[in-house]
């Protein structure tokens, strides 16, 4: 009995930093803001939050599978125009936040 | 009649009669319980308090205390400091110039900045289209903002005119989308996040809700010029301060002699009560002292397109002539008037009114000099 009990801590030592980090990794975010810049070559957004007069500037980048939705339907996103106001369910990941659904909620003027 | 009899009647008459306390500058809300009345107490000495840079003052800053700045006649007042805004209006939109450092442009720098980068104050941003001053004004009352329903605001909404009227209000939106009613461009939906920001745009404290500092001109912060870890106030005290300023009564008007009376009457004959509307009302809140309550409010929260004299930044959805009518409380200690300060009396500044308050402001000019000064003696009482 000694040694699987050895292993099964040896494993759970080794894996506790991935999970750790995958967790980390997986740490959900949802910014609601004014669109500031669309890159679409670049697939992604600039975004105005904040709270009071300290505003922030959040970059989030739209995978191949985000979820585009605005005017009542599924939108491309060249149809998220600066000045919109966009809600962007994301996650954190090695090179920054990722999309999984972004939602125009207002149109800009 | 028993001693105790005669005091039983004497409290229920009082009673009977709304007897109620004449409100000072500075003094709580009436009908605080306990609890609230001590957080009031406590937040106060939060908003007084001066932040050192051991302290999380800086690296930016415009001031070292709320109090500061909002300081006379008592805590919550007003200030002499002016600040410097900034933002840019191109294709159509406008540009907080976050990329550059944000709207409110600092003043000045800490020791450790200083040293570290050879600046007094945060740079102006080169891509700002223009430049605002804004003074410092009370916050007496604001808690009672605050509690009035985004549905009364909209009530008094009419951005097509569709009344013909010539006054066009409409709400300003936050950069999340909701209605806006703080600051002079009312771009702020509530107190607690004008407050919580205001702790960082204004003296570089970061806290719960704004765990970040605000960047130099869009650059990131030299390393060792901050070294107080974040967030620098915790959420109890950022909580008390939120309190003190959300429980400061606006102060009772002056009881209104047969001249001020008559100044009531011009106020709304000549359409100014068509934008500072005189009575708001609050609605449901958790806090009864904030509950249904019917206040001297004086506007209508709303963003009115001013003129070209006036016009300075644009901020949200308000373009560079519109501003959220000033809310007209306890003004009777002021010595300078409007957002900037530009004016130093009252018919100054009501002379300076433009756009949708051209009317108005000719119909003031119109007045025999009697009306005329039974309006500022009316504004003089608030």
């Amino acid at each position: 009995m000694k040694q699987p009990n050895r292993a099964v801590a040896l494993a759970a030592l080794l894996l506790l930093p991935a999970a750790a980090a995958a967790a980390q990794r997986d740490v959900a975010y949802t910014y609601t803001g004014t669109v500031h810049a669309v890159q679409t070559t670049t697939r992604s957004i600039d975004l105005i939050v904040g709270v009071g007069m300290a505003l922030r500037l959040v970059h989030i980048r739209a995978a191949p599978t985000t979820s585009m939705a605005g005017d009542g339907g599924p939108v491309a996103l060249g149809d998220v125009a600066p000045g919109d106001v966009v809600r962007a369910d994301c996650r954190m990941t090695d090179t920054g936040l990722v999309a999984d659904r972004i939602e125009i909620k207002r149109r800009g003027q | 009649m028993s001693r105790a009899g005669t005091w039983c009647t004497v409290a229920l008459a009082l009673l009977a009669g709304g007897c109620q306390r004449v409100l000072k500058p500075g003094d709580p809300l009436p009908g605080l319980t306990r609890p609230e009345r001590d957080r009031f107490d406590r937040g106060k000495v939060v908003f007084d308090s001066v932040f050192t840079p051991q302290t999380g003052l800086g690296p930016l800053f415009n001031s070292t205390a709320c109090g500061e700045c909002h300081e006379d006649p008592a805590a919550g007042g007003r200030g002499d400091e002016v600040e410097v805004h900034a933002t840019a209006f191109k294709g159509g939109l406008c540009d907080p110039l976050v990329e550059e450092g944000g709207p409110v442009i600092q003043q000045h720098a800490t020791p450790a900045l200083k040293q570290a980068l050879g600046i007094d104050s945060e740079p102006f941003p080169p891509s700002a289209s223009a430049r605002a001053a804004r003074t410092s004004p009370v916050v007496f009352g604001r808690g009672l903002l605050d509690a009035v329903p985004d549905s009364v605001i909209l009530k008094y909404a009419d951005p097509d005119d569709k009344d013909h009227d010539g006054i066009s209000g409409r709400p300003n939106r936050s950069v999340d989308g909701r209605i806006g009613r703080f600051g002079r461009k009312a771009l702020v939906p509530t107190l607690e996040e004008f407050n919580d920001g205001a702790f960082v745009a204004e003296m570089g404290v970061t806290n719960p809700a704004v765990a970040s500092e605000e960047t130099i001109g869009g650059q990131p912060i030299p390393p060792g010029v901050d070294p107080v870890a974040d967030p620098e106030i915790d959420a109890p005290a950022l909580d008390l301060a939120n309190a003190f300023v959300r429980f400061l009564a606006p102060p009772t008007p002056s009881q209104l002699d047969r001249e001020g009376q008559r100044g009531r009457t011009v106020f709304t004959d000549i359409g100014c009560a068509a934008c500072h509307i005189p009575l708001l009302r609050t609605g449901d809140n958790p806090v009864t002292a904030l509950r249904n309550k019917e206040f001297a409010a004086y506007t209508d929260l709303l963003l009115h397109d001013m003129g070209p004299d006036l016009a300075d930044i644009c901020l949200g959805l308000a373009t560079e002539p519109e501003f959220r009518t000033e809310p007209l409380i306890d003004l009777r200690g002021a010595t300078a008037f409007l957002h900037d300060g530009r004016a130093a009396t009252l018919e100054q500044a009501i002379e300076a009114h433009g756009g949708e308050a051209s009317a108005s402001r000719d119909k003031f000019k119109a007045l025999p000099p009697s009306d005329r000064a039974a309006l500022i003696a009316f504004l003089k009482a608030l």
